[in-house]
């Protein structure tokens, strides 16, 4: 009885796994991303352009002799543009075995979140953007909405993205 | 003092049987001595001429053949107390003899008892289906011809008998009974179950309000919604929306209230699309959210106007749910629509705007 109810135990505990989140602060609110794709933050660079990229790209970054192509988060999320400012960061993150940055307002902090706190967004999106949305959590009586990296481009746009 | 029962049930049988045996070969001695000791009187008496004196010898012989007859008699009738039987009696043979008796004896006794445990099962169940059809006062024809029949088959069982043919019948009978009680309360479950199920998008609010209900008034860009009170979840002040990105227009995003997320809808760009220009978007003054029963979903409005009690003839109902299902029909003294709650819960579910058609199919 007590090794079956421990087998439960260590069972929900596996499924009950702590994650820890990067959050970013984007038009007013935080999002998470998993701390395993980050690799690092910059601060704002200069971006250089690249004629004919699609419009999500916004140029692409030197980062220590490489090129990494930094996406227009805002533009993404189907956010307006706003101004650089010093809270301006790159975050770079490694994502469908690609490493690249994504523009975002502000870094916050690095938060440990329970699988069981992440709840499901509302399921009535049925624009694109809605796709990279994995959850959403309650964390001090703040939204955190939790962003799923891969899905932040398509298929097509991540081989678009190769080919730059 | 420690012998079984089956011994000492051996041993009184053998006892019996052992009994008339000795008994009977010394009552065929003593007749045999007797029928001797006549023979011997008989060829004495021709050869002794004095009676008395021959009498006294041949009375004296005889009761001395009787009485040793009589002693055999005796001791063997003494001897029955301290008589051996194991030794003496087969007990293969006993067996057999007891079989005739003790054989039956425990079936019946576990007969008797499965009986009584049947009819007792039966007789709750039975009791069950009684209840079960009691509060349900719709009996069908069919109902009460299987009670018939239940009552029909429980009366062998008052009357016991120890017949085994009989005890057969019955037992059949009874298992038969349980099958059939068990059928009818799996049935009556089945129905239950199905009557269970919550009422579809079609449900008509009317079924479910009172002659008389209270709805609360509520505005929104100038126009008034009423909510049935049954219907409504709760009035929430309006805190920091969290907008999330991808959702239609009308999805003004989620509001933390506790631990709980309701989402929030923009209910003039859901109600009224068509009129929702950004012009009019930014003269709106969201103050509050209406909850719409237990779901999350929270209509955005901007004053509160009263809570009435109102009758059902006051309303105009729509008498088909039609484009409109949210729309249940139209508060003739104030002019405004009064919302079918439970129906606008389904479409804000499946992402329906106020415009997109439902799928009853």
């Amino acid at each position: 009885m007590s090794d079956s109810r421990s087998v439960a135990a260590v069972a929900a505990g596996k499924d009950d796994a702590v994650l820890q989140w990067v959050t970013f602060k984007l038009d007013n609110e935080t999002y998470g991303i998993n701390v395993m794709q980050v690799q690092e933050v910059l601060r704002y660079t200069e971006i250089a352009p690249v004629p004919g990229a699609p419009h999500y790209v916004l140029g692409i970054i030197n980062l220590r002799g490489n090129v990494v192509t930094v996406i227009d988060t805002r533009s993404r999320f189907g956010l307006q543009s706003a101004e650089l400012d010093d809270s301006t960061r790159i975050v770079i993150i490694e994502a469908e075995k690609q490493v690249i940055g994504i523009l975002v307002d502000s870094v916050a902090e690095v938060v440990y979140l329970r699988r069981s706190e992440i709840d499901n967004a509302p399921n009535v999106g049925t624009e694109e953007s809605a796709k990279f949305i994995q959850g959403v959590s309650n964390r001090d009586n703040e939204l955190l909405i939790l962003v799923d990296l891969d899905k932040l481009l398509s298929d097509e746009e991540w081989v678009e993205l190769t080919q730059l | 003092m420690s012998k079984s029962v089956d011994e000492t049930v051996f041993d009184y049988f053998s006892l019996l049987l052992q009994e008339p045996s000795q008994h009977s070969e010394s009552v065929a001695d003593a007749e045999a001595l007797s029928q001797s000791a006549k023979v011997n009187a008989a060829q004495a008496k021709p050869t002794t001429p004095d009676k008395r004196t021959l009498d006294t010898p041949r009375s004296s012989n005889q009761s001395a053949l009787v009485t040793s007859a009589q002693v055999s008699i005796t001791q063997s009738t003494t001897n029955r107390d301290f008589a051996e039987p194991a030794s003496v009696v087969d007990k293969l043979a006993l067996e057999k003899l007891l079989s005739v008796v003790s054989k039956p004896a425990t079936p019946n006794v576990d007969i008797k008892q499965q009986i009584k445990a049947s009819a007792e099962r039966v007789r709750q169940a039975i009791s069950q289906t009684e209840i079960k059809t009691l509060e349900k006062p719709a009996t069908d024809s069919a109902n009460l011809q299987n009670k018939s029949l239940t009552n029909k088959e429980i009366k062998p069982l008052v009357d016991i008998k120890t017949d085994n043919s009989e005890l057969a019948e019955l037992k059949e009978a009874i298992i038969k009974h349980d099958k059939l009680a068990e059928e009818k309360a799996l049935q009556q479950q089945a129905q239950t179950q199905t009557g269970a199920t919550p009422p579809s998008i079609t449900h008509n609010l009317q079924e479910v309000l009172d002659d008389e209900f209270q709805v609360l008034f509520f505005n929104v860009a100038g126009l008034t919604l009423a909510v049935p009170l049954v219907s409504l979840g709760g009035i929430i002040k309006i805190d920091r929306i969290n907008h999330i990105i991808g959702r239609p227009s009308w999805f003004k995003g989620v509001q933390t209230h506790r631990d709980s997320k309701i989402n929030v809808v923009d209910t003039c760009a859901w109600v009224m699309p068509e009129k929702y220009t950004p012009e009019l978007a930014e003269t709106v003054d969201y103050q509050y959210l209406v909850m719409l029963e237990d779901s999350a979903w929270g209509l955005t409005c901007e004053s509160l106007v009263n809570a009435v009690k109102i009758d059902k003839s006051h309303v105009n109902w729509r008498e088909k749910p039609g484009k409109r299902p949210w729309l249940a029909g139209v508060v003739k003294q104030q002019m405004c629509g009064i919302l079918h709650v439970q129906a606008l819960i389904e479409m804000l579910d499946a992402g329906l705007g106020c415009q997109d058609s439902i799928d009853r199919g």
